[in-house]
């Protein structure tokens, strides 16, 4: 693996190559671990933090970055509809709510239920274990050449996939419209105090 | 390349921390935050896979989820703006009645 | 090969100079550009709208510092920058710190992907001619990464606001979310249109798709290709730019629409608590910000970096140049509706927004899109036009495609450009009369089918139209949200929708601030 990595990183890997260069990642691995780091310190910033202007945030921090993964994966429509709709719109969302409700102070003594949270973090260790394995054990290294993804994730692609009659997605999508006019009337219903 | 299971392992370890925070949490809109996480942490398991396969269906189900998504934080919102309304107050623990 | 200096006449340049390989630089020479332009420009912005204002309220303006009072914005700076900063005792400090600088990062990597200009560069060595865009990122989601940067830029008004600790702060920062989740709809379908009409969502392929005869005409006076009737202001019949002009306004909290700021009654909105650097912040982040929505303006529906006529006085100033005029009279327009109207109140916003600018876009798609097709049906050639040209000015594809940074987008606009000419269809539904469409079709479900990929890609012109119908509905949905939990709106003094009825906000502003006040008791005890 290190080898086929460093080949590909300078061309050529000959014997004279120390070792500990054979192991160092390749660009693209080195962005995906920089970019895991904060999705996943974030996230887990999201849980700890008491203030929820500062969940929010942090929630913010993880979705860009999980926008950037997204462009990794070659996929630049989802990126940024990601920004968009996610950091654009349902985060902006939140944090309009928390502020109309005035729920930014932190949380007046929370009430612990210790014997809850261990049962959720014995639970959520069980639960990554089974996670973080299977794709270990199902995952082999036969991943498609870089050709054939490159253009899966552009507009053009996922536009001519979307709206093709001939595959299976038109429906759905016409259903969404459906759903989303629900929850817009539904949410009015909600918020309305008179109608 | 990035390996596939890469992302999937991070898919599953931000799975994780939306679950645990749903468990741990006790303020909705937060548990509301972890369940958007949870989101995300599948919508990064279509999109490795996708390209995995090199099939865009992958993305394609992003593409839902993000707006099943957005109906969901509309009416979900909409809910606990609501609660609060009647009861000054969004414990979950003190949801405790279908109808308010 | 002809000598250098007729070649520069022409706007063609080397692509080698020396040894020196010129075009892969291009997108950072751009970057530069922009970095160096935004950040140079806005003591002038501030000047000229000074100046600009002082004229049209018939005063002298500022005259003091240096010719025509032209250092007074660096006085000012100086001034700023040795201010104490001050950080009240009850703030959220790392958020507050934050703001300002998350205030400042959209709006000035919001200019990422505006088309500048096409340069045309000869090949030393073969003499063929090829163009590079000067763009940072030549991208296929161009105008998605515009709209996306500009969603983020409210978290700098809402976080200043939330931070401050401070009831006017927060109003300011409420009035700011909800404000630019309602008009980044309104926004979204006037550039829908203009996206429907050219087939991509690149800027370079929009600015390269008006530069074509202006659409009744179908051959003409060659002064009128690409001229000013040809660009999509005119195009896309007026509607969508009013509705831009409108919500770029809104989206930027300028005047009249600078109600988290509003003077009058909250006293400096979101940054009433900044002072010294983290103020100039705020306000270098609201100019990049107003100079990044003009320039989308300009390209989207001013043809960019087009002339305005195809004439050689024109054509010989580069396209650059004509791009930053139009970026500046953007600006000037910008003071201008400053200098006239008196700010909204804040019922007439949201009615403007929802009931007025959004359901007009939404029409206007539809309209536009039925109106693509006749208009391609009765004139295919146009289209032809376009494939001509672009062909033309990439001579060697293989070249500039092997130069493009991202080689990836090189692909992508061939697909588009193929795609177009086939829209006019008016068969509608029967254009899947592509042969490698049904295969994948038998067998709906399988995944793994691998020809469902590319012949996804062929079908791709005539749903392409649909997809613009049929998102909008989707907009609304995940943005009504934003106004469905804000009771404020629904005081029986809703009827006012026109924006000169804001009127005298002398009258105007306790009204507002007492019936928030009355809204949300909640508010009041705490903080």
């Amino acid at each position: 693996m290190g080898n086929a990595l460093c080949r590909a990183a300078r061309g050529t890997c000959s014997a004279y190559i120390p070792g500990y260069l054979n192991a160092m990642p390749s660009a693209p691995i080195l962005v995906f671990f920089i970019l895991a780091a904060v999705a996943v310190i974030s996230a887990l910033m999201v849980v700890t933090n008491v203030n929820p202007v500062r969940s929010a945030l942090s929630l913010v921090v993880t979705f860009l970055s999980v926008a950037l993964l997204y462009i990794t994966l070659s996929a630049h429509f989802i990126a940024a509809v990601q920004i968009i709709v996610y950091a654009g719109a349902i985060m902006v969302l939140f944090l309009f709510v928390i502020m109309l409700l005035n729920l930014g102070a932190p949380a007046e003594a929370e009430p612990k239920n210790k014997a809850q949270s261990r049962a959720a973090l014995a639970l959520s260790a069980v639960f990554l274990t089974a996670l973080a394995l299977a794709p270990l054990v199902t995952f082999s290294t036969d991943a498609k050449s870089e050709a054939a993804i490159k253009n899966l994730g552009t507009v053009s692609t996922i536009g001519a996939s979307l709206y093709n009659p001939a595959l299976p997605w038109l429906f759905p999508f016409e259903a969404t419209s459906i759903l989303l006019l629900v929850a817009v009337v539904g949410a009015i219903v909600l918020a309305k105090r008179r109608i | 390349m990035v390996p596939t299971s890469y992302y999937m392992i991070l898919s599953g370890i931000l799975f994780t921390i939306g679950v645990l925070g749903v468990l741990v949490k006790r303020n909705p809109i937060v548990i509301f935050m972890c369940i958007e996480l949870m989101l995300n942490a599948a919508n990064i398991a279509f999109v490795a896979l996708g390209r995995h396969f090199a099939q865009v269906n992958g993305q394609m189900y992003v593409i839902f989820a993000l707006a099943v998504a957005a109906a969901e934080v509309s009416v979900g919102l909409g809910i606990i703006v609501s609660i609060f309304r009647t009861r000054e107050s969004i414990n979950v623990d003190e949801m405790n009645l279908m109808k308010f | 090969m002809p000598s250098i200096g007729n070649d520069l006449l022409h706007g063609i340049l080397p692509n080698y100079i020396g040894s020196f390989h010129v075009v892969p630089w291009v997108p950072y020479i751009a970057l530069a550009g922009i970095l160096g332009f935004i950040l140079g420009i806005v003591p002038g912005l501030i000047w000229i709208e000074r100046v600009v204002i002082a004229l049209m309220q018939d005063r002298s303006g500022p005259n003091r510092v240096g010719p025509r009072g032209l250092l007074q914005t660096m006085a000012d700076g100086v001034k700023l920058f040795f201010k104490e900063d001050i950080s009240p005792r009850s703030v959220d400090l790392k958020i507050y710190y934050l703001a300002p600088v998350i205030a400042m990062i959209p709006a000035l990597a919001g200019g990422g992907t505006l088309p500048l200009q096409a340069l045309t560069f000869r090949n030393v060595h073969s003499g063929a001619l090829f163009t590079q865009n000067l763009t940072v990122g030549d991208v296929n989601i161009g105008l998605l990464y515009i709209l996306a940067l500009s969603s983020l830029q409210v978290y700098g008004v809402v976080l200043a606001g939330w931070s401050s600790n401070n009831k006017y702060s927060l109003l300011g920062g409420l009035r700011a979310s909800a404000q630019l989740i309602s008009y980044e709809l309104a926004m979204g379908l006037s550039l829908l249109c203009v996206v429907v009409m050219a087939g991509s969502l690149n800027l370079n392929d929009i600015v390269a798709a008006q530069n074509v005869m202006p659409w009744p005409l179908k051959s003409g006076p060659a002064e009128l290709k690409g001229s000013i009737f040809s660009w999509y202001w005119c195009q896309s019949l007026f509607v969508p730019v009013i509705i831009y002009t409108i919500a770029m306004i809104a989206e930027t909290n300028r005047a009249p629409f600078d109600l988290p700021e509003a003077e009058s009654e909250l006293i400096a909105g979101f940054h009433t608590e900044y002072s010294s650097m983290k103020f100039a912040m705020f306000f270098m982040g609201e100019y990049a910000s107003m100079l990044t929505v003009c320039g989308l303006n300009a390209a989207m529906f001013w043809g960019g970096p087009l002339p305005p006529f195809n004439m050689v006085i024109f054509t010989v100033v580069p396209g650059v140049v004509w791009f930053i005029l139009k970026v500046m009279l953007g600006i000037v327009f910008y003071v201008w509706l400053r200098a006239t109207l008196p700010r909204l109140r804040y019922d007439a916003l949201m009615n403007l927004g929802w009931k007025r600018l959004l359901p007009v876009g939404l029409v206007w798609l539809f309209l536009i899109a039925g109106f693509g097709l006749v208009r391609e049906t009765g004139a295919a050639n146009v289209n032809e036009d376009i494939t001509v040209a672009a062909d033309n000015s990439v001579d060697n594809p293989t070249l500039s495609v092997h130069y493009r940074p991202t080689s990836s987008t090189g692909e992508v606009k061939h697909i588009g450009r193929k795609a177009l000419p086939s829209l006019p269809l008016p068969g509608g539904r029967k254009l899947n009369d592509d042969p490698a469409a049904p295969a994948p079709g038998a067998e709906n479900g399988t995944p793994g089918q691998p020809a469902g990929q590319p012949a996804g890609v062929q079908p791709a012109p005539q749903p392409a139209q649909e997809e613009r119908h049929e998102e909008s509905p989707g907009n609304p949905g995940n943005g009504a949200s934003g106004v469905a939990p804000l009771p404020v709106t629904p005081p029986p003094a809703g009827g006012a929708g026109r924006p000169n009825e804001g009127g005298e906000r002398v009258r105007l502003a306790p009204r507002e601030g007492g019936e928030r006040r009355g809204e949300n008791p909640e508010r009041r005890e705490e903080r």
